[in-house]
């Protein structure tokens, strides 16, 4: 990496603007100055080692508080107020973080949520104040699972009905930055998209690559994200990093007209399978842009793999209908477990990991069983879930999952923790979440079917979900069906279930279809 | 096919809609996206059933999708688009 970021921040002119979030700018100066203020504001207080937790939405206020954090060698963890505090409580329960910084404008939500005990600093919006809301006392300090050496720590769904922490050491997140800030580096003068929120840990790239460089991090608002073309040419931005849902819906609506950003020079995509219509339509649409399509769990750091869009398209790409996400970076390493009693090839399987962007395994241990495997060597792996397949003599293409782990706008959701979730609240129904493509209901769907008594009403079982869930993984619909569909082994067939889901046509779906309404 | 009052375009909106919430919200210039059961696949789903019911290219490049997310705001742009019944 080419410095810490506080060191960084002070080698660029000072008068660039490092941050704009909507009217506001933030020059370099400014953020190096509101680092060094959190950050002695730490060094100078008696907090312990743990975390340091981000309760703000993207913005000068998270960017120096990372780079404070960096510099003290303390993980950040990234909260986002908007999820239900059941959520955020979970999260702080397992961080045991040294303290909690928030900006003034969401010191109210976490007034109702915050621990009793632990330091909280507030950091006015302006950039002006930080001071403690909440002072720390030399006594109180605990110990926390995530030491030094942690860079960040991400929490993503889990199986179990818990999120499950994913901690990134320092030598991960220095690995990641070497290759890309090389490959897709930002330079003064530019002008970068900073779409992801903190929780998502593609906004680690956001903030490190851009500040590294000394380009300006341009914040997307939450309601700019879903379509985001005009944003893309009234900011002027240069260097665009989104999901590939973005491009989607841009393409649905036919705004990725050829040439309608010529001022983009570089797209980056992460997060979802990126198809090959759409990203064409982009390649038209920013004709001076370079268009990657990258990979990567959380666990092994933002992403591990790139594939730059020809020019020209190869007839190859045809079989697969995604864009491949290329060859793994140098010096991390990937392998494909197949499966060949199920008649996989030898080039088509599981995705396994290693190397030094790869994590050594979750915050919490039991998270980590099936997850991980071990060489007799020593060397672990880590077990992505995803179905890949090797071209002969090119790269690696994305087939689908192993498992039932769906994505929302990029984020991950493992359907059980939704299920467990309304099972909680209603435990005499059962239910099955499904992503249907098609159809009337888009989006993630609760089928239930109830043992007995009434079923509840459809916002009722949102409302279960949304008051231990973010948002992502509220389902949009919930359709209540007579029975389950099963497959040869008596199980509930998924599948069918999202077939049936998506056939459904009428939008108050009549009984007699094996759907009640 | 003859223009529609902004009664009538506010009215074919709240159909379109309510086809797709659970609940619509009572306030005109609430927010879809955060008020409704839609997420931001539902709201572009909604807005390409809108172009097709009024028969009416919304441009994308150019119109602040913010200010179309809630039904006063819808409303108020296709009428200054001057929307037509479907079909005439």
């Amino acid at each position: 990496m080419p410095g810490t970021l506080i060191n960084m921040l002070a080698r660029h002119r000072p008068s660039d603007t490092a941050v704009e979030t909507g009217e506001r700018q933030t020059s370099y100066q400014q953020l190096l100055d509101l680092a060094l203020a959190i950050r002695e504001q730490i060094a100078r207080s008696p907090v312990g080692s743990g975390p340091i937790v981000i309760a703000d939405d993207p913005g000068a206020v998270a960017c120096a508080t990372i780079a404070a954090a960096q510099a003290l060698g303390h993980a950040y963890v990234p909260l986002s107020v908007s999820h239900p505090a059941a959520r955020i409580q979970q999260i702080l329960d397992a961080a045991q973080p040294a303290l909690i910084v928030q900006s003034d404008r969401t010191a109210d939500r976490m007034a109702d949520i915050l621990p009793g005990r632990c330091p909280v600093l507030t950091i006015s919006s302006q950039l002006l104040n930080v001071s403690w809301t909440r002072s720390p006392r030399p006594t109180e300090s605990c110990a926390s699972p995530i030491g030094s050496g942690t860079a960040y720590v991400m929490f993503t769904s889990g199986t179990t009905g818990r999120p499950k922490g994913v901690p990134v050491r320092t030598e991960s997140l220095t690995a990641y930055l070497d290759v890309v800030t090389k490959r897709f580096g930002v330079r003064p003068g530019d002008r970068a998209s900073h779409f992801f929120d903190l929780t998502f840990d593609l906004s680690v790239h956001d903030i490190f690559v851009t500040l590294l460089g000394g380009g300006t991090l341009v914040v997307v608002p939450a309601e700019q994200r879903m379509l985001p073309a005009r944003f893309i040419r009234e900011k002027d931005i240069s260097h665009w990093f989104s999901v590939p849902s973005a491009a989607d819906s841009l393409h649905r609506v036919d705004a990725l007209r050829p040439g309608a950003f010529p001022h983009l020079r570089q797209t980056l995509f992460c997060g979802e399978p990126l198809r090959w219509p759409v990203a064409e339509a982009w390649q038209a649409a920013a004709p001076n842009s370079r268009v990657v399509n990258l990979y990567g769990p959380t666990e092994a750091t933002i992403a591990i793999s790139d594939y730059v869009l020809p020019r020209n398209r190869s007839r190859s790409n045809d079989v697969y209908g995604y864009v491949p996400i290329g060859q793994v970076f140098e010096g991390q390493r990937g392998r494909i477990l197949s499966r060949p009693e199920e008649g996989e090839p030898p080039n088509r399987g599981e995705l396994w990991l290693s190397g030094s962007q790869v994590v050594a395994g979750y915050l919490d241990a039991r998270d980590s069983r099936n997850a991980f495997a071990s060489d007799p060597d020593g060397t672990t792996w880590y077990r992505t879930g995803d179905a890949v397949e090797l071209e002969d003599g090119g790269p690696i293409h994305f087939v689908g999952r192993v498992d039932h782990q769906l994505k929302v706008s990029g984020y991950r959701v493992e359907p059980a923790e939704i299920e467990n979730a309304i099972h909680r609240r209603f435990p005499a129904c059962r239910s099955v979440v499904v992503q249907c493509e098609r159809g009337k209901r888009r989006g993630l769907v609760a089928a239930i079917v109830c043992g007995q008594g009434d079923a509840p009403t459809p916002s009722a079982v949102r409302d279960a979900c949304a008051s231990s869930l973010p948002w992502y993984m509220t389902p949009a619909h919930v359709v209540e069906l007579v029975s389950w569909p099963v497959n040869s082994n008596g199980k509930i067939d998924r599948k069918a279930v999202r077939r049936q889901l998506e056939e459904e046509t009428a939008p108050d779906m009549a009984a007699g279809q094996g759907v009640k309404s | 096919m003859k223009e529609r009052s902004e009664l009538e375009i506010r009215d074919a909106v709240l159909r379109l809609v309510s086809e797709r919430v659970d609940e619509v919200p009572l306030d005109d210039s609430a927010s879809l996206l955060a008020n409704t059961n839609l997420d931001s696949l539902g709201v572009v789903e909604l807005l390409v059933a809108i172009e097709e019911e009024f028969s009416v290219s919304i441009d994308f490049v150019t119109v602040d999708p913010a200010e179309l997310l809630s039904i006063g705001g819808l409303t108020g742009h296709l009428s200054a688009l001057g929307a037509k019944s479907s079909g005439g």
